[in-house]
């Protein structure tokens, strides 16, 4: 067996790099949906932004992301997940929101996991497009690979984030629920 | 609030074949953790088992796995194990081809049951997704992965980084 300890003194090295931690949202209560705004300011001089979150919940519901805001049919989405009895695919243009997971419903205590990356938000040449993994063990499991894009090339001022059946906000996010905004750097 | 993160924890490659790869004393000072590994195994066909603490209570270890091996997908859900695969038709082989990428969410958090997921390639089976759960709230310190056939083969790498 090879055993590497890790040193308090390394895990406190951290070097000024090209991946930042801008802002972060522990819920200490249920509420509708997290929002990362003002992110022309927050993350200037980033290339990609990427969000890691831990979504609490005791339903059976879905996760979604919206950005600037916009509510209307302005994203398009696509999933490829295994439910622990098969592997299925679908994909939506014309969304209210974009969904990034399709059936969570973790155990008590327990969370969904979800690592999603924004890729050249702040381009103006062209459509914002996102990809996510995403995965919860519970009442209900799933592991799934999310695309999804907003049609619009304005830069993303805000994204924010809910869970619901129909699109965010329906079911609150809990307690613990956690969301890490990172920015990633150009060369 | 601008935090510089992704840090390297350790980083390990074998000189030597190994059965077993632990990484202790992790510190509670970041949110997630990333563990990548590339190489390979001096066996058959085989897959990464990941152990959390030492832990080797069956019924702590729960999955949802889904793959596609170049003709079919397959998903299931393994349970009953004492500890998790982080690969799923990713499989290990003889050469070191094979590459598994792992994060480990709220780690050091002790209020929620731990979250982790994997995905994992191989050059000659396949690829896999995997989302599982550690039915335990306490902080994670030691992360320890074993194969299920050979040992992990000369020149793979392991190397676990935090981010805040």
């Amino acid at each position: 067996m090879l055993l590497l300890g890790v040193l308090q003194a390394q895990a406190a090295g951290g070097v000024a790099g090209s991946f930042d931690l801008l802002d972060e949202e522990i819920l200490l209560s249920a509420q509708s949906s997290v929002t990362f705004s003002s992110l022309d300011t927050l993350a200037a001089g980033y290339q990609h932004l990427q969000i890691r979150a831990v979504a609490m919940t005791t339903a059976n519901t879905r996760f979604y992301m919206r950005t600037n805001g916009v509510t209307s049919s302005s994203y398009s989405w696509h999933r490829l997940s295994g439910n622990g009895s098969g592997v299925s695919s679908e994909g939506n243009a014309s969304q209210s929101a974009m969904r990034l997971m399709s059936n969570i419903w973790p155990a008590s205590s327990s969370g969904a996991a979800i690592v999603i990356d924004i890729l050249d938000p702040f381009e103006t040449t062209k459509y914002t497009t996102v990809r996510a993994l995403s995965g919860s063990t519970g009442s209900a499991n799933e592991v799934g690979l999310f695309s999804g894009a907003y049609q619009n090339t304005a830069a993303i001022s805000s994204v924010s984030f809910g869970l619901g059946n129909l699109g965010p906000g329906e079911t609150n996010l809990l307690t613990g629920s956690r969301f890490s905004l990172y920015g990633i750097k150009a060369a | 609030m601008v935090t510089p993160t992704y840090i390297p924890l350790g980083t390990i490659t074998l000189a030597s074949t190994d059965s077993e790869i632990v990484f202790s004393s992790i510190p509670a000072t970041y949110r997630d953790l990333i563990l990548v590994f590339q190489g390979g195994n001096t066996g058959a066909a085989a897959n990464i088992y990941q152990k959390l603490n030492s832990d080797a209570t069956t019924s702590n270890y729960s999955s949802v796995q889904m793959t596609g091996t170049g003709s079919s997908t397959l998903s299931s859900s393994p349970s009953g194990g004492a500890t998790w695969t982080v690969t799923f038709y990713g499989y290990l082989e003889q050469n070191l081809n094979a590459n598994v990428i792992v994060q480990l969410q709220d780690y050091s958090a002790t209020d929620k049951h731990k979250t982790y997921l994997s995905r994992s390639n191989s050059a000659s089976n396949g690829l896999s997704a995997i989302a599982g759960r550690w039915a335990n709230t306490a902080a994670v310190t030691s992360i320890s992965w074993t194969v299920s056939s050979g040992e992990f083969r000369i020149g793979s790498t392991f190397s676990l980084f935090g981010v805040a």
